[in-house]
């Protein structure tokens, strides 16, 4: 009996940690979504210090949130989304307009395959 | 490699774990619910080990989800035979009194090679001597043999022989391929629980042989 007390336990615990992660990485790619539209529209009107700053924000909000990431991500599609938003600073910083806006398209299909790989049942 | 070694480390432990919370059941002769978790437990813990991009919880989640399955569904089992037996099917006689019952031999896909076989394996070599066998849910055969009522020499002693029993009602679900074996049929059976005063719910386990000796127990 003992034994099935715990299992109950350990399939609560399951699901919590299942839940939580699924919470935890659609948050997390809704703000880097958020992130990256509001990237794309300052782009968009060549607001270059605005659109930098953005940039920035997004690359510390990403470093402060990839642990929980590669808690539950295959490294490689979370290794494929940093790298996709490696570019975007250098890139808004030269004022590359074309070159931003697809690196910032490339960033958000990226997000967005994280999010369908980890959240979606088929 | 250092991440290699310390992944292989915890998922060992975790397996050693696993096992240890599921019991001897799983360590046994395996029943087909208990080989599949088996089976999903053994290619879950060698992904982590062979592939580092993969997250240690993309294991550890499922291998304690089939644990707790596994002990859920075994504890539901002995809530309900019913279960049991959709899970795990029931067992089958395939030889009586030294005659092969060729159509289950054909259900189970079980060849004459086949039982030979598991027969040879218990140290008989005459089919005649086979009085009841059975195939049982893990696959294995068990055998009931005329010497087993040994020593019976005189009708006397043949008479008092013990015959091998199978349950005829577990759980309060009376099993059809006993009640078969033992020639007995609901009147029978209503007579005899009418003359013991209890209900067909009210009993875990009746044995019966063919010879119509039966021993019920109740349950608490």
């Amino acid at each position: 009996m003992s034994r099935v007390k715990i299992a109950f336990f350990l399939l609560l615990v399951i699901l919590l940690i299942s839940v939580l992660g699924c919470v935890a990485v659609d948050r997390i790619t809704v703000q880097m979504n958020s992130y990256l539209s509001v990237a794309q529209k300052q782009n968009q009107s060549g607001d270059l210090p605005a659109l930098v700053q953005t940039l920035t924000d997004l690359e510390q909000y990403y470093q402060s949130r990839e642990w929980l990431l590669s808690l539950f991500l295959r490294r490689d599609y979370a290794a494929a989304a940093e790298i996709a938003l490696a570019p975007l600073r250098s890139y808004a910083l030269d004022g590359q307009k074309t070159d931003c806006a697809a690196a910032l398209r490339t960033a958000r299909a990226q997000v967005n395959a994280v999010r369908h790989v980890f959240l979606c049942f088929f | 490699m250092m991440i290699l070694i310390l992944r292989t480390l915890l998922i060992y432990v975790m397996i050693i774990a696993a096992m240890r919370l599921m019991g001897k059941r799983q360590i046994g002769e395996l029943q087909p619910s208990e080989l599949v978790s088996t089976i999903l437990l053994s290619n879950l813990a060698s992904i982590p080990i062979e592939s580092p991009e993969i997250p240690l919880l993309s294991s550890i989640l499922p291998i304690f989800l089939i644990v707790c399955l596994e002990i859920l569904v075994t504890a539901l089992y002995t809530r309900s035979h019913r279960l049991a037996s959709m899970v795990s099917g029931y067992p089958k006689i395939i030889v009586r009194s030294g005659v092969i019952d060729q159509q289950i031999l054909r259900e189970l896909r079980f060849t004459v090679d086949d039982l030979l076989a598991s027969l040879r394996a218990k140290d008989i070599f005459r089919l005649e001597e086979v009085d009841l066998a059975l195939v049982e849910t893990n696959g294995s055969v068990s055998v009931f043999t005329a010497q087993s009522s040994d020593g019976a020499k005189s009708a006397s002693d043949k008479k008092e022989a013990k015959r091998p029993t199978l349950p005829l009602i577990i759980d309060g679900c009376i099993s059809r391929d006993a009640a078969t074996y033992c020639g007995v049929d609901p009147g029978w059976l209503k007579g005899i629980l009418r003359k013991e005063r209890v209900g067909q719910q009210d009993i875990l386990l009746m044995l019966c042989s063919d010879d119509k000796e039966y021993t019920i127990i109740k349950k608490q």
